[in-house]
């Protein structure tokens, strides 16, 4: 069967994750996060996201009002940014959601992932 | 190389790739995201970190460049929203400042103030003039770009857009680049000669082993030539645009039959006006190659205001068509 170069193919993979990392990452800032401790956490369940991704998208999203951010001091030595969910960005995570779930949805009525789940 | 200074050098490079106001807080957010990392490594204080583990964290980073477009995208001199506008006027400007000084330099030259004395020096000051105007329309846009910060391209998106506001398909033509182009270097041709050398137009007798060499325009030819360097210099800017475009549309050919009109304008009055030769025994062939000319040019006008009419006449039915279906 023939197959597409794997360069194209990452360029595909990624563009389809790209919206879900904002979920994602919204997600898990529900909690007080800082950059080091997302990356672990999304790595954990899934998903690696590199640095050059992840930081710049955090003050991105802050920028947009979805995330708050604040300096605190780490043992008394050296600062650190921690970001979480703003109240818009609670509201927008929900919106989000329901998208997500019209997604899987149609992908379902179009008859995408059966196989996996047969 | 310690630990310390490879960082300081990596967020150096990123922050200076930044601008100025933002510089400050991602330097330090960076400086704290990648002593986290270290941290992860059981690197706690850094002057005991190994340069291999400092490196292979940075790496990971990825270049300082690319980390820094992400933080911030990389803003454009002259954005895609100004861009149509700057085009257009940037061809205006530079076909209209080309005209005016090679009308200029004819008529210099016809007051027998030889500018053309050193043509390189005169080219390269046009050369050189271009040049300067296209910067400083560059410097003016960007300026545009950068006091409105983006605001052009954001309303324009945001303006509710109608699709009845499509122009109307124009009739084009494609251009035969070949005639255009010879037309430019006769064009150009012309312009040196009449101006530069009028002299090379001459009659060469030999009698009795001597030759002589006799200038065959009169001075009264000469007060025609800044109107023809004009008609030349206007063609020349026209087939350059035309060629520009790729194609002829009703405007450029209209253009064209104005210069056309132009041209049978100064040939009319060199034929009514005095001599145009200084050998007077050539005076009738002369007169009769103008006349000629001026024929033929007079019928490839009509030829092309009646082909532009049958153009456009038929645009118009082609649209009213459309519209039916």
């Amino acid at each position: 069967m023939p197959e597409i170069d794997a360069q194209t193919y990452e360029n595909l993979a990624s563009e389809l994750r790209r919206g879900l990392v904002v979920l994602m990452v919204l997600s898990q800032c529900e909690e007080l996060q800082y950059g080091y401790s997302l990356k672990q956490r999304l790595g954990e369940a899934g998903l690696e996201v590199s640095e050059g991704t992840l930081y710049p998208l955090l003050r991105r999203l802050e920028s947009q009002g979805l995330l708050e951010s604040r300096w605190e001091v780490v043992d008394d030595q050296r600062p650190r940014r921690y970001y979480l969910l703003s109240a818009v960005g609670k509201a927008t995570l929900g919106q989000l959601v329901d998208e997500w779930k019209s997604l899987v949805a149609t992908l379902a009525r179009m008859g995408i992932g059966k196989e996996a789940e047969s | 190389m310690n630990a310390q200074e490879w960082i300081d050098r990596y967020v150096n490079a990123v922050g200076s790739a930044l601008p100025v106001r933002e510089r400050g807080d991602v330097e330090a957010e960076i400086r704290s995201l990648i002593q986290d990392e270290l941290e992860a490594r059981d690197v706690t204080n850094l002057e005991d970190a190994d340069e291999a583990t400092v490196l292979a964290v940075l790496e990971q980073f990825g270049r300082p460049e690319a980390l820094a477009a992400r933080y911030h995208a990389p803003r454009s001199l002259i954005g895609p929203a100004l861009y149509p506008t700057f085009r257009i006027v940037t061809t205006i400007v530079l076909l209209v400042l080309t005209g005016v000084w090679v009308f200029g330099i004819a008529v210099n030259v016809g007051m027998g103030r030889g500018m053309l004395d050193n043509p390189l020096a005169t080219v390269g000051g046009l050369v050189g003039g271009l040049f300067q105007t296209f910067g400083t329309l560059v410097f003016v846009f960007a300026l545009i770009e950068t006091f409105s910060h983006g605001k052009i391209e954001a309303e324009a998106k945001e303006e509710a857009w109608n699709p009845r506001s499509l122009p109307k398909v124009e009739t084009s033509e494609r251009v035969k680049v070949g005639e255009l182009v010879v037309g430019i270097g006769f064009n150009l041709v012309a312009i040196v000669i009449f101006n530069a050398y009028p002299e090379w137009i001459s009659a060469i007798s030999v009698t009795d082993g001597q030759v002589t060499v006799t200038p065959l325009l009169s001075e009264n030819f000469m007060t025609f030539v800044p109107w023809l360097t004009l008609m030349w210099s206007l063609t020349i800017a026209l087939n350059a645009y035309v060629l520009a475009q790729g194609q002829w549309r009703p405007l450029t050919r209209w253009l064209q039959i104005g210069l056309s009109l132009f041209g049978l304008a100064i040939l009319g009055w060199m034929l009514v006006d005095g001599p145009l030769l200084a050998w007077t025994a050539l005076e009738p062939v002369a007169r009769l190659v103008v006349a000629i000319v001026f024929a033929v040019t007079a019928i490839d006008a009509v030829v092309q205001v009646y082909r532009q009419v049958k153009r456009q006449v038929a645009a118009t039915d082609n649209a009213g068509g459309a519209q039916m279906r």
